[in-house]
């Protein structure tokens, strides 16, 4: 019996340290891509790199993202390749179109703030007036209103707000206003409807006005998913 | 697309008269683009960031001292535009358009208005 | 460069008239305009065929005084398929003597919607469009 347990002790230490060994010395690291135009870009990139170093490829994000840039994950093994030496092999190599990929470095909104002498002209001649109106949510079937609304968002909204509403959708670096993280609005009473009613019914600086091309009952399922929009759990 | 940023270009109608409305033309060779690209269309949003975008955020225009206009621009503005506004000839005084890009970089030019005729 | 280019007047007149209302007003009857839709419509010209989405050519303009209590106070361009969907947005006062503006935009591949809005400061927001064929696209 007391043989036993030691083997079963040397064993499982022994077991314990090539588990260590094969995998456990592993890292996994998220690189924001520069250069991705095209079905033949994404695919020319995984296979090159690949080819060159010796890693795993886990996968490419190209829109559902935090930042709104395409997002490789890979899997190395820092004590054989080094993050510095992924990023080099990555600038290195070719799309197909002929440009050469690159690792996005740089803060999240690349514009510069507004300068004194833009918000003073902003104060003057500026989206200001904000006529809210007091409205009644007509909603009935909510489930099937936040359905619905889901859609919309997916096709006309996520592409600034985000997938997830972050605010970091792949044009939200195209405009000067941030459009804002969405999940402020979750859970929101009815208390919010006018404002929300209104800023989707009239637009707002970088906001378009969705009420010329969206009915009014379309909107009313946006604002409703919209309240459904959570915080994702940090990780 | 412009190589070089050029400072911008102001023309004006050669006949301008008191009270009368004149065109205004301003030239700015600057750089403009969204960024994006296809790789997936079969998803949305159907694009996905490609490059940093660059783009001319504020135009404004100010007659004398008095600021007119303000043209609030994005990168769905083409490369190097050239814009057309008008203004009413209400004083002999400088028209100076400002722009500043998405960076914050600012640049001027302007022009004399003088009646005639 | 500057002056050197002509834009094509072609139809001025909007070519559709499907906006959902909302707070944007458009006209009952698009050959019969009353005199206050002809001053607030914003008239659209854009070829119905742009080669090159990297720069379409428009021009908009509004039939509206310009007076000191009475005028136009911005004129909109968007177009909502396109990832960018408003171009810009023109601030004007009463020394601008006419709403107009001209400009070249980007436009995404296929058939779109140019839409205009123009807000008067006593009549509210008028809208316009104009549907365009985009045959290369320049997002
Ligand atoms: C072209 C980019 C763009 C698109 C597309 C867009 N938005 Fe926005 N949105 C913005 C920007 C920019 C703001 C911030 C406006 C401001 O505060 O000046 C904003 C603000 C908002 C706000 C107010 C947020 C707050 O906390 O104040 C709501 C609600 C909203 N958007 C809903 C929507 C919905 C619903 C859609 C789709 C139908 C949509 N947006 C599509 C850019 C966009």
């Amino acid at each position: 019996m007391k043989k036993f347990s030691q083997i079963f002790v040397i064993s499982y230490c022994f077991s314990f340290f090539l588990f260590q060994t094969i995998f456990a010395g592993t890292v996994v690291d998220k690189f924001k891509i520069e250069g991705i135009i095209s079905i033949a870009s994404t695919k020319a990139l995984q296979s090159e790199l690949l080819k060159k170093l010796d890693i795993k490829i886990l996968d490419l994000n190209l829109k559902k993202t935090d930042s709104g840039w395409p997002v490789l994950r890979i899997e190395y093994d820092p004590d054989i390749i080094s993050k510095n030496k992924i990023e080099t092999v990555i600038g290195e190599i070719e799309d197909p179109a002929g440009h050469k990929y690159k690792v996005h470095k740089g803060p999240l909104i690349a514009n510069a703030n507004l300068i004194d002498e833009e918000n003073q002209a902003m104060t003057i001649l500026g989206d200001m007036t904000m006529d809210l109106k007091q409205v009644n949510n007509p909603t009935v079937d909510f489930d099937s209103s936040i359905k619905r609304g889901k859609d919309v968002f997916i096709k006309n909204c996520a592409k600034c707000h985000g997938l997830n509403g972050n605010g970091y959708g792949v044009v939200a670096h195209g405009f000067a206003t941030w459009p804002r993280q969405l999940w402020a609005w979750y859970k929101a009473d009815s208390a919010a409807d006018s404002y929300l009613y209104w800023i989707i019914e009239n637009g707002k600086s970088d906001m378009p006005p969705w009420g010329l091309v969206l009915s009014e009952d379309v909107r009313w399922d946006l604002i409703n998913y919209i309240k459904t929009i959570k915080k994702p759990e940090e990780n | 697309m412009a190589e070089k940023i050029k400072p911008p270009r102001i023309r004006v109608s050669r006949r301008i008269k008191k009270n009368k409305v004149f065109k205004v033309k301003v030239k700015f060779d600057h750089p403009s683009f969204t960024g994006l690209a296809m790789a997936d269309d079969t998803t949305e949003p159907v694009f996905n960031r490609a490059k940093p975008v660059t783009f001319i955020r504020n135009m404004l225009v100010y007659y004398g001292d008095e600021l007119v206009s303000r043209l609030s621009l994005s990168s769905g503005i083409a490369d190097d535009p050239l814009f057309t506004f008008k203004l009413k000839a209400t004083k002999e005084a400088p028209v100076k358009i400002v722009f500043i890009d998405n960076f914050g970089k600012r640049w001027e030019a302007s022009k004399e208005i003088k009646f005639k005729g | 460069m500057v002056g050197g280019l002509t834009i094509p007047l072609l139809s001025v007149i909007p070519s559709s008239n499907d906006a959902h209302g909302a707070v944007f007003q458009t006209p009952k009857d698009l050959e019969n305009l009353t005199e206050l839709e002809r001053i607030h419509l914003p008239k659209i010209s854009l070829p119905p065929v742009v080669e090159d989405g990297a720069s379409a050519s428009i021009v908009c303009s509004v039939d509206h005084p310009m007076d000191e209590d009475h005028y136009i106070k911005s004129i909109q361009i968007m177009n909502f398929a396109d990832p960018i969907v408003i171009k810009g947005k023109f601030f004007l006062t009463p020394v601008n003597g006419e709403a107009y503006l001209s400009t070249q935009i980007r436009l995404s591949g296929g058939e779109g919607t140019v839409w205009v809005i123009a807000e008067c400061n006593k009549h509210g927001k008028w809208a316009a469009s104009k549907k365009v064929t985009v045959a290369a696209g320049g997002c």
